[in-house]
């Protein structure tokens, strides 16, 4: 019985426009602005690199807060603890960069063993949701601009190097850092009225590639391991991928 | 009777008399003159119809009913019952009338009623609002390109009926207005105490200065000129000199002569109705009410002047805004009628699943009502689904509301006070809330066009052509999701949406969020 004038009323919107009024209605959702999420974090390394990336991801957090209907901002944090061994080293010698320690020769880099580090990082985004697709911040399917802010420090050196023995076993790495801007597509999915399950993929632009140095040479090892370190994990972090949950409040 | 049915129920000679007094009198040619045979007939050739003709269906009833004599089962009721039930089904077809907007057929159908059962009261009311509506239309269509549809002079209309619709077809959108005041207080003077006919009679006057250019002085209040001439009949020409018998034959000729010559002759001509108000200014309270309604009017339009600030525009800004905060509807309570649902698959054969929609309507219904309650809108359903919890109380509720709406949805003038306005007011008092919402959402699922040209390039390109190959077997799916809001006391749209969204509806959280953002919007103040 409704249908029939539903169908009338529904003729007559063509003869309307919408009646803009001055308003803000930002509904979030089901009325709840705020979501905190967890979540996992893996980089898809374009190297050899890559079931070890993929293997031991980040573990992160992150709080967002609905700003519209269609955007929010993020802060995110999160941490990993990982490792590379001397194989990660091929494709930073490739480019010529060479570690020289007696001022006389360079070593070819014949390095064995790993190298553990820990890595942290800080971001901030602002998040676009596709309102065509029906999706309201922050639910559904979202494009994600940010910046990141990673802070990385070699936390146990046990490489050896070709002269047969760790030449700089006191080594004392510093806290390195490097920045990225981020776009992020993702979707958020509720599975109840707070609940929600979130899937995002993410490249990353580094700014600062060669943070330590733009030498080519390196004459002490922590420089030479940091700034490969950082060429390293800017590579790594290109693209990936991330699967969370969290809750809307 | 079925022969006649596109004809009124009787056939009582009607004239434009009904209409005038002793100052205010029609043009002779507002009257046809030769009126219009019935056509019907009844023994028409019937040999390529699927039914028999009226004659052959009168013959077998007239048998059947002799038949139903001989067993005693004609009359079972009694005449009087069949009377009683007749003037109700006849009282019943002013409202149809009125929802599909027959003003002019319900005119002449309050004519009948008044001369079968002797009601002047309820009739002139009917008679009444048939011109207020009238008008109103008349006066909207004068304004706008729109063109009247329903309610057209139509080539069929015979017999005594031919003599109204001929009549109407002639007055224009002013002329209207007159006698809309006219029938109006007229309907008021029958009816002291009923509050419908006063507020008709204050809206067609109010109207008649908005919407018409007339001004107050331009109706006389005496019978001082020799222009005011009963053309309609007879003319009572006792007690007349030759010379001014001769006079008004002559005038009587310009009339007649011009009515088929140029344009401005015919305005000149009239200018009959600035006698229209001369019997009843003689009335103080009616002369009060229309000084007052000009009043206004001329107070309204200094404010309009004053007020540029009302003009809104709609730029880039603003439909960025729009689509970053949504619109405010500024509205905390509301009539939630059951939503609508129709999910549509096209392919080679269009299907519908009407049980599968007919459940989505149940599901839906709760859910509208829950996500309106959760936005803090005092809200109340009036949901016909639900067959557990339906009462007579409900159904009869649903109708009246049903009914306001198929009326107000035929007239397109907002400003119209409708007929089944009392009923529909008394339910919006009985829930505390005068806004109804009505929701329809429409899930259609269809395959993408081919697009040759992607094809084309796709091929040539070759590594892209599993994208191309996967959004063009991709399905294509839309969900439209819009609701109207009506305010009874006002017969006014308060908000409108449409949204298209591409979509699945199987995701119940991208319907949970949309259902709560309309209603999120509905709730937002506007900003002053």
């Amino acid at each position: 019985m409704t249908r029939t004038y539903i169908i009338s009323i529904l003729s007559l919107l063509v003869f309307f426009d919408i009646q803009a009024e001055n308003g803000k209605s930002i509904p979030g959702y089901l009325g709840s602005l705020n979501a905190a999420s967890l979540k996992i974090q893996s980089n898809i390394a374009i190297s050899n690199d890559v079931i070890n990336q993929l293997l031991r991801p980040s573990i992160g957090m992150s709080y967002e807060r609905v700003l519209s209907r269609r955007g929010s901002i993020t802060l995110g944090i999160g941490n990993s603890k990982n490792s590379f061994n001397q194989e990660s080293y091929n494709s930073f010698t490739e480019r010529a960069n060479r570690l020289i320690l007696d001022n006389s020769a360079w070593y070819n880099a014949r390095i064995q063993g790993n190298i553990k580090y820990s890595n942290s990082y800080f971001s901030i985004a602002k998040s676009y949701y596709n309102l065509a697709s029906g999706s309201m911040a922050p639910m559904g399917f979202y494009t994600k601009i940010g910046y990141t802010l990673n802070l990385q420090k070699i936390i146990q050196d046990n490489m050896t190097y070709i002269i047969g023995a760790n030449p700089n076993g006191n080594s004392s790495y510093k806290t390195q850092h490097t920045s990225s801007i981020n776009l992020e597509f993702g979707s958020k999915r509720f599975i109840s009225k707070n609940i929600f399950i979130q899937k995002s993929l993410a490249f990353n632009w580094p700014f600062n590639f060669w943070s330590t140095s733009k030498n080519l040479y390196f004459y002490n090892i922590e420089d030479f391991n940091e700034t490969h370190l950082n060429f390293y994990l800017s590579k790594a972090r290109t693209i990936n991928a991330s699967i969370g949950i969290g809750a809307a409040f | 009777m079925l022969l006649f049915s596109y004809l009124p129920y009787d056939e009582i000679e009607w004239s434009m008399r009904e209409f005038q007094d002793s100052s205010y009198k029609f043009p002779i040619n507002y009257s046809p003159k030769k009126g219009k045979e019935i056509s019907a007939d009844e023994a028409e050739d019937d040999e390529e119809s699927t039914h028999p003709n009226i004659r052959k269906r009168k013959e077998k009833v007239e048998s059947l009913l002799e038949d139903e004599n001989k067993i005693g089962a004609l009359n079972i009721l009694g005449e009087d019952y069949f009377k009683t039930i007749q003037q109700q089904a006849r009282i019943e077809l002013f409202y149809i009338l009125f929802n599909h907007a027959q003003y002019k057929k319900a005119y002449y159908l309050s004519f009948l009623y008044k001369n079968i059962y002797n009601d002047s009261n309820f009739s002139s009311i009917i008679s009444a609002y048939s011109l207020y509506a009238k008008a109103k239309k008349a006066q909207d269509v004068k304004n706008s390109t729109e063109n009247s549809s329903n309610d057209d002079f139509k080539q069929t209309d015979e017999g005594a009926y031919y003599y109204v619709s001929y009549f109407f077809d002639k007055l224009n959108a002013d002329e209207l207005s007159i006698l809309s005041i006219r029938e109006t207080w007229k309907s008021y003077q029958n009816n002291r105490n009923d509050s419908f006919s006063k507020k008709l009679f204050e809206l067609a006057c109010n109207d008649f200065f908005k919407h018409t250019d007339f001004s107050l002085n331009q109706f006389k209040e005496r019978n001082d000129t020799l222009s005011k001439i009963d053309t309609s009949g007879p003319q009572n020409t006792k007690g007349l000199s030759k010379v001014d018998k001769l006079k008004l034959k002559k005038k009587k000729q310009e009339m007649e002569d011009s009515e088929e010559s140029d344009d401005n002759s015919k305005n000149n001509f009239k200018q009959y109705y600035q006698f229209a108000f001369v019997e009843l200014f003689k009335n103080p309270e009616f002369k009060s009410q229309f000084k007052a309604s000009y009043n206004l009017y001329k107070y309204n339009e200094e404010l309009k002047e004053n007020d540029k600030s009302l003009e809104v525009f709609f730029d880039g800004r603003d439909k960025r805004k729009q689509k970053k905060y949504g619109n405010a509807g500024d509205i905390d309570s509301l009539i939630i009628i059951n939503p609508s649902f129709s999910k549509t698959v096209y392919g080679r054969e269009t299907r519908q699943n009407l049980i599968f929609n007919e459940r989505q309507e149940l599901m839906l219904s709760n859910k509208f009502l829950e996500m309106a309650q959760l936005n803090g809108i005092n809200a109340q359903s009036l949901n016909l689904l639900d067959k557990s919890n339906l009462s007579t109380e409900t159904m009869n509720e649903y109708a009246i509301i049903m009914e306001w709406l198929t009326e107000r949805i035929n007239n397109s003038s907002s400003g119209l006070e409708l007929f089944n306005s009392r009923e529909a007011l008394q339910i919006a008092e009985n829930k505390s809330c005068s806004k109804i919402c009505i929701s329809g959402m429409s899930y259609t699922i269809e395959n993408q066009e081919f697009n040759a040209i992607a094809f084309v390039y796709s091929a040539i390109a070759f590594p892209i052509f599993p994208l191309y190959l996967y959004a063009q077997l991709h399905k294509k799916h839309r969900f439209y999701l819009s609701s109207v809001i009506f305010d009874i006391e006002s017969g006014k749209i308060v908000y409108v949406t449409s949204k298209l969204f591409n979509m699945k509806y199987k995701r119940n959280d991208y319907v949970n969020s949309q259902i709560y953002s309309l209603f999120h919007q509905i709730k937002t103040k506007k900003n002053d």
